[in-house]
């Protein structure tokens, strides 16, 4: 089933629909605080209150939108009502996530997590939202309230920047080659 | 790339992302086989993707779990807002009084016929307002929330929209009884209590009986979230054997919806009549009727509401009569009963029972008795004079 008829059910009252919207994306919102918050049970306990906001709030979703959409709108709103609370927090929280496990080399995800915490802020996350959460521009924009040119402008500004920022990883690994 | 480069960096990006049309796509991909630039400038992008998705992370812990469904509430929709055609109409005194003049008139036929709703007897009913704040910050907690109840809107006529919503939706109360016969009965109260603290329900009335010579018994009324009413109807099954089961759900959409659309317009009416007496025009006599009428509209809405709102208690809580008796353990503990108490026994059984007989031959006479002895007065004569005519014919 689509996402859509999932939604159309779930308003009738069926939990076998928003269970499987849940199982749907369990995985995809946990990952989407993971890679934002410091500590894993504050992305968990984040990851909740984003569903729980989506099924309090799953009759205002219209289909103007994709559902994926919505629901990591729901999830952004959430982190940034998280952030605002911990805002006397003066470092980035990227540069305190927990070492990444990588299959191959276990020092990419860190170079990666490196240079994304170089990226402004606002360029961080459009980028993130485009490279982990597959968000359109358009989609993108609704989120974050940019007119569709400028986010095209500053993804691509992300990643020349994060180009630029990767940059001495691979010269360092040609060195340890 | 220059100025004169017919594609832009961003064009590249965009085409590698998917994010243009057809027709643009194919020139893009025409140009980039011709192109070194834009086809190293793909390359880099494709390469920026692939590192990126080098940051893998674990998945999701087995904690982070679905919440409890509930069903969503509706959606917010603000009340549709008259008062600028009404500032405009109430703007010239001549107006006013026009207006004032048609309202009254229109008061009778806009009057709602009253109409009996069933009002749930509930004395220990949690305090929830229709739609409030504190319903979502119980839905949020999952306990308690009106999920189910319909928008009420302050002012303004009434709305197409919400009357639909309603109408979809079946609005249904649920009630069942339950009787149970439980073996182990000690543990049948925490159960039940235990029952109810998981499911967020709460008990209306519930008494245990423990009299001499009879058996141990818990009676009560339950008032059970009706999303969660099957799931507690299972639970408590399990406490024994059932000796009789029934389920009864009313379906009060109508109710429900009319209630609204009454509201609704008791609403429309208090607020032109406040307009109206805000604009005073006309004697004082036409005030004060304007007065009494308001008076009596907002009566009739604040009766409204509190009907509004007992209905949504009964749907938003499923009603159960439970009876729980204890599985006659008499045959079981008496074991073998002495001759002399057996007896002892029969013979005051044998009383027993003679006291009864002997008191329900009085209460029948009692009852029956004038009647009876009415009929042998009215009957009596004639058939002693008949008897006695027919011996004397017989004595002949």
């Amino acid at each position: 089933m689509t996402d859509d008829e999932l939604v159309r059910d779930a308003r009738y009252g069926s939990g076998q629909a928003f269970e499987a919207l849940f199982e749907r994306y369990r995985g995809p919102v946990w990952q989407f605080f993971r890679r934002r918050v410091p500590e894993a049970a504050h992305a968990e306990e984040l990851a909740q209150d984003t569903f729980v906001a989506l099924l309090e709030g799953l009759n205002r979703f219209e289909a103007r939108t994709t559902f994926r959409a919505y629901v990591f709108g729901i999830a952004y709103h959430v982190l940034s009502a998280y952030r605002r609370k911990a805002a006397h927090r003066s470092t980035d929280p990227l540069e305190f996530d927990p070492p990444a496990s990588s299959p191959g080399d276990p020092d990419a995800g860190l170079w990666v997590r490196h240079a994304l915490a170089q990226l402004a802020e606002d360029d961080r996350e459009i980028l993130m939202l485009r490279e982990y959460h597959e968000l359109s521009y358009q989609e993108i924009a609704d989120l974050r309230r940019l007119p569709l040119n400028t986010v095209r402008s500053r993804l691509f500004r992300a990643r020349m920047a994060l180009k630029a920022a990767l940059v001495p990883t691979v010269d360092s690994r040609r060195m340890k080659r | 790339m220059n100025a004169v480069h017919p594609v832009t960096p961003e064009n590249v990006m965009a085409y590698l992302d998917g994010e243009l049309p057809a027709a643009q796509a194919r020139d893009i991909e025409a140009h980039l086989a011709g192109c070194d630039g834009c086809r190293e400038l793909l390359s880099e992008l494709r390469e920026g993707s692939t590192r990126m998705r080098e940051w893998h992370v674990d998945g999701p812990p087995h904690s982070l779990v679905s919440p409890p469904f509930r069903r969503p509430l509706p959606p917010e929709r603000p009340a549709p807002s008259r008062l600028r055609v009404w500032t405009w109409a109430t703007r010239p005194r001549l107006l006013a009084g026009a207006a004032a003049v048609v309202v009254i008139a229109a008061i009778p036929l806009l009057r709602p016929t009253p109409k009996p709703v069933v009002v749930a007897g509930s004395r220990e009913m949690p305090e929830t307002t229709v739609d409030s704040p504190g319903d979502r910050l119980r839905a949020r907690g999952f306990a308690g929330g009106n999920a189910n109840a319909a928008p009420m809107r302050a002012g303004g006529q009434i709305d197409p929209a919400s009357r639909a919503e309603t109408a979809d939706r079946p609005r249904i109360v649920r009630t069942a009884t339950l009787r149970l016969v439980a073996a182990n009965f000690d543990r049948i109260r925490p159960a039940v209590d235990r029952i109810l603290q998981n499911i967020g329900g709460f008990a209306g009335a519930l008494t245990a009986s423990n009299r001499p010579g009879q058996p141990r018994s818990i009676n009560g009324t339950l008032r059970i979230p009706s999303s969660r009413f099957d799931t507690a109807l299972a639970e408590l099954r399990q406490l024994g054997r059932v000796t009789e089961e029934s389920q009864n759900a009313e379906d009060v959409t109508a109710t429900v919806a009319d209630l609204d659309a009454r509201l609704s317009n008791s609403r429309v009416i208090e607020k032109r009549l406040t307009e109206v007496l805000q604009s005073r025009t006309g004697d004082v006599g036409d005030v004060l009727e304007v007065e009494r009428e308001i008076a009596r509209v907002r009566g009739e809405i604040e009766q409204m509401e509190a009907e509004r709102k007992q209905l949504d208690r009964r749907i938003e809580y499923a009603t159960l009569t439970l009876e729980i008796v204890e599985e006659r353990a008499a045959a079981v503990n008496l074991g073998p009963v002495p001759i002399p108490t057996r007896l002892r026994l029969a013979v005051a059984d044998g009383i027993a029972s003679a006291a009864t007989s002997m008191l329900a031959v009085t209460l029948l006479l009692l009852r029956r008795g004038p009647a009876l002895l009415l009929w042998a007065l009215i009957l009596g004569p004639p058939v002693w004079w008949m008897l006695r005519r027919r011996s004397a014919q017989s004595g002949t």
